[in-house]
């Protein structure tokens, strides 16, 4: 089996170069027996990789030692659930699955297209095709995830404890669910810039796929957030590691494209800024792939080590060039074709929001790449500390905070004042108000409470919007529901916008809560001995030892009480020892959450057989607000990308 | 052998695939740009939004004709 995939990677790798030179003919030549002949191509790509899927997960499953994949990241204990996630574990099968989704929103194109093989798809499809040949190139010569050794272990290395985990299972599919999205409207970018056709048309097709990708990349962020949440040693939901940054990066431009293309749509304007943006995206998703599978950035989250990194980087480099070319020859066709009257109207909003999070998103580029440039022209590798990356975003993020809650107010072309003074005034009043009540519930500090006022002036701001145009909608439709649903079938994507603000309100609530107002306590307690945190007090019980197949298992068991004495809840943090991993033993924390923030607790050590056992305790306060806030944009998302409402 | 004989066929298959509409050369002329159907539904949900920022006070009649007309001009390919 694992020949048939390994010779299937070839097979597609050639494919690939007849698939790219095809379009490159059938576009030359404007014949249509190329163009088909290369759309078959994708086709015969996709089944090939679907093949090597097959084949890799059938030598997982069945523990076929001789190939190396195999070997390295299974044993014969691990459980099925996980010897099929190891399909994603290592460099190699991650890349499988990359080109893998790529070619399934490929084919999804295609049918969308019904075939339609005209100069602009034609040139969409070339651009996905060179694609395939750069991975596939990979595949075939670097990382084949087949490739049989010359001899058979008895036993494989297993899977690395801190990948033995439930978001296992969904984080890496997701994130580059996201990642690959960005190829397609990636490729109508370029399709619109070869064949100068940067209209509405471009800006249609891109929308949705774009927005799709976001909600993929932010699903992907929060569940692994969510991961490195409850992973000891990984440093929080969010630690600026640079695999975690450069899920970030692309995220920040990919949502700064959403809105450039909002101008576009409604003033031709912000041309050049929608291509660019589109282009960075996809770009840094590249590098987000590569930082994250080349292992060349020390990384808590990075499991592969390889010298790939010189290829994505020529590949990136290549792009670049084609990207500054394509633009200087259609540079008049970038040309708004109409000025921003003044800044005060959504689009100079717009146009101001494009330079914040470009900015943001530059500042956080060039902190996670200073470890990489600094091995390259130093040799040594200089890491830049978590401050760093605080100091420097916090300024950008009240930035966006402030124009989110203004922008909202604005019309296109140049904003009514009286509108907008009224529409700022009551939310800025009500947050100052609430900063107060802030004040007196405890938030002495002043940058967080300065924060705390910004993000309720957003929010507020946000409803009060949206309340203002269901007071429109009730007046024709007369009824609350009715109104609420039209508005979100009718407008999908400016009510799902909303919701989408009004969930990072929450999120950054929950952020500057959680970080600035972190509690953490170190200490250890004989059996029955109880310790006061915050407002609980924890009583240490028991300690027992126990085994799974596939590792042993040493578990703490903890009574929480709450101020007033009451049994809330009873935690088990656990010391697992992984076969084959003893020496890494991994902590499986354990969570009593509430409204008010959560007790995390996991276990840091022993000793005297139990009896007495030492504890890491945290208290994070508003942290089930930044969870109902990410969830809140992610239904945003989707709500914006609404696909029932094209029907109505 | 049989994983051999097995890839063979998948590599014949594809290329014979592939290869089928210039051998054959079909010439069936290239399809026209296609008009999306998805540019009305936009065009739609774009003049309901105005409505709504000129019913709610953002932006008054006059501003609100000029969007409108910037709109349809997009629309139909033209300059503004």
């Amino acid at each position: 089996m694992a020949e048939i995939g390994q010779y299937s990677i070839y097979i597609a790798f050639i494919v690939s170069i007849l698939s790219s030179v095809f379009f490159i003919l059938g576009l030359l030549k404007k014949n249509y027996d190329f163009r088909l002949s290369a759309l078959r191509g994708i086709y015969v790509i996709f089944a090939l990789l679907t093949l090597v899927i097959i084949s890799l997960l059938y030598v997982l499953i069945t523990s076929d030692f001789s190939v190396e994949y195999v070997a390295h990241y299974t044993n014969r204990e691990l459980p099925l659930f996980y010897k099929i996630t190891a399909l994603w574990a290592g460099q190699s099968g991650s890349l499988v699955l990359w080109i893998w989704l790529l070619g399934l929103f490929t084919i999804i194109v295609i049918w969308e297209n019904h075939g339609d093989l005209s100069d602009f798809n034609s040139y969409a499809y070339m651009i996905l095709s060179f694609t395939f040949l750069f991975l596939l190139l990979i595949l075939t010569f670097f990382s084949n995830p087949l490739k049989r050794m010359d001899f058979t272990p008895p036993d494989g290395v297993g899977m690395n404890p801190l990948l033995q985990n439930i978001w296992m299972i969904i984080h890496p599919p997701t994130l580059y669910l996201g990642y690959v999205g960005y190829a397609i409207p990636f490729s109508y970018a370029f399709a619109a810039l070869f064949t100068g056709k940067i209209d509405e048309e471009w800006i249609v097709r891109v929308r949705k796929w774009s927005l799709l990708a976001w909600i993929f990349l932010t699903t992907g962020i929060f569940f692994g957030a969510r991961w490195s949440y409850i992973e000891l040693g990984w440093g929080g939901y969010w630690g600026w590691d640079p695999v975690e940054n450069s899920s970030l990066i692309p995220w920040l431009l990919g949502t700064a494209f959403l809105h450039s293309i909002i101008a576009q749509e409604r003033g031709n304007i912000l041309k050049r800024w929608s291509i660019i943006l589109i282009f960075l995206t996809y770009i840094t998703a590249i590098f987000g792939t590569y930082i994250s599978r080349s292992g060349i950035i020390s990384s808590v989250h990075a499991f592969a080590q390889s010298p790939l990194g010189n290829f994505f980087l020529v590949y990136m480099f290549g792009l670049g060039i084609l990207l500054i070319y394509l633009i200087i020859k259609r540079n008049s066709l970038l040309q708004s074709q109409r000025k921003i009257l003044t800044i005060f109207s959504r689009e100079g909003f717009i146009y101001l929001t494009n330079w914040v999070f470009f900015a943001l998103a530059f500042v956080v580029f060039i902190g996670t790449s200073i470890p990489l440039f600094s091995k390259i022209f130093t040799g040594k590798e200089i890491t830049v500390k978590t401050s760093f990356y605080n100091q420097s975003s916090l300024p950008f993020f009240a930035i966006i905070v402030i124009l989110m809650g203004i922008c909202i107010h604005l019309g296109w072309r140049r904003a009514r004042s009286k509108h907008l003074i009224k529409g700022v005034i009551v939310p800025a009043v009500m947050s100052v108000l609430l900063g107060i009540l802030y004040w007196f519930l405890g938030a002495h500090q002043i940058l967080p409470l300065i924060m705390y006022i910004l993000t309720t002036f957003m929010l507020i701001s946000t409803i009060e919007d949206f309340l203002s145009d269901l007071k429109v909608r009730i007046r024709r439709d007369g009824n609350f529901f009715k109104a609420i649903w039209k508005m979100f079938m009718l407008n999908p994507r400016k009510y799902g916008g909303y919701v989408v603000h009004f969930g990072i309100a929450l999120t950054a609530l929950g952020i500057i809560g959680s970080g600035f107002y972190l509690h953490k306590d170190d200490f250890k307690l004989t059996k029955g001995g109880s310790h006061k945190v915050k407002n609980f007090t924890l009583k240490y019980t028991d300690l027992i030892a126990f085994n799974i197949p596939n590792a042993q298992i040493v578990q703490a068991t903890v009574k929480v009480f709450d101020k007033n004495g009451r049994l809330v809840d009873i935690l088990k943090p656990q010391k697992r020892f992984y076969v084959n991993w003893e020496n890494e033993p991994s902590s499986e924390v354990d969570i009593y959450p509430s409204i008010y923030g959560d007790l995390y607790i996991s276990l840091s050590g022993w000793e005297k057989k139990g009896e007495v056992a030492y504890f890491h305790v945290m208290v994070e306060p508003l942290i089930q607000i930044l969870w109902a806030g990410t969830l809140l944009v992610i239904l945003g998302g989707i709500l914006a990308y609404n696909p029932w409402s094209r029907k109505e | 052998m049989i994983p051999a004989i097995v890839i063979g066929i998948i590599a014949a298959v594809s290329l014979y695939y592939i290869l089928e509409p210039i051998i054959l050369k079909t010439t069936v002329p290239l399809t026209g740009e296609r008009k999306l159907k998805d540019l009305e539904v936009h065009y739609r949900e774009a003049l309901r939004e105005l409505e709504y920022d000129l019913q709610s006070g953002k932006i008054d009649r006059q501003e609100f004709e000029i969007l409108k007309k910037e709109l349809e001009s997009q629309l139909s390919g033209e300059d503004v």
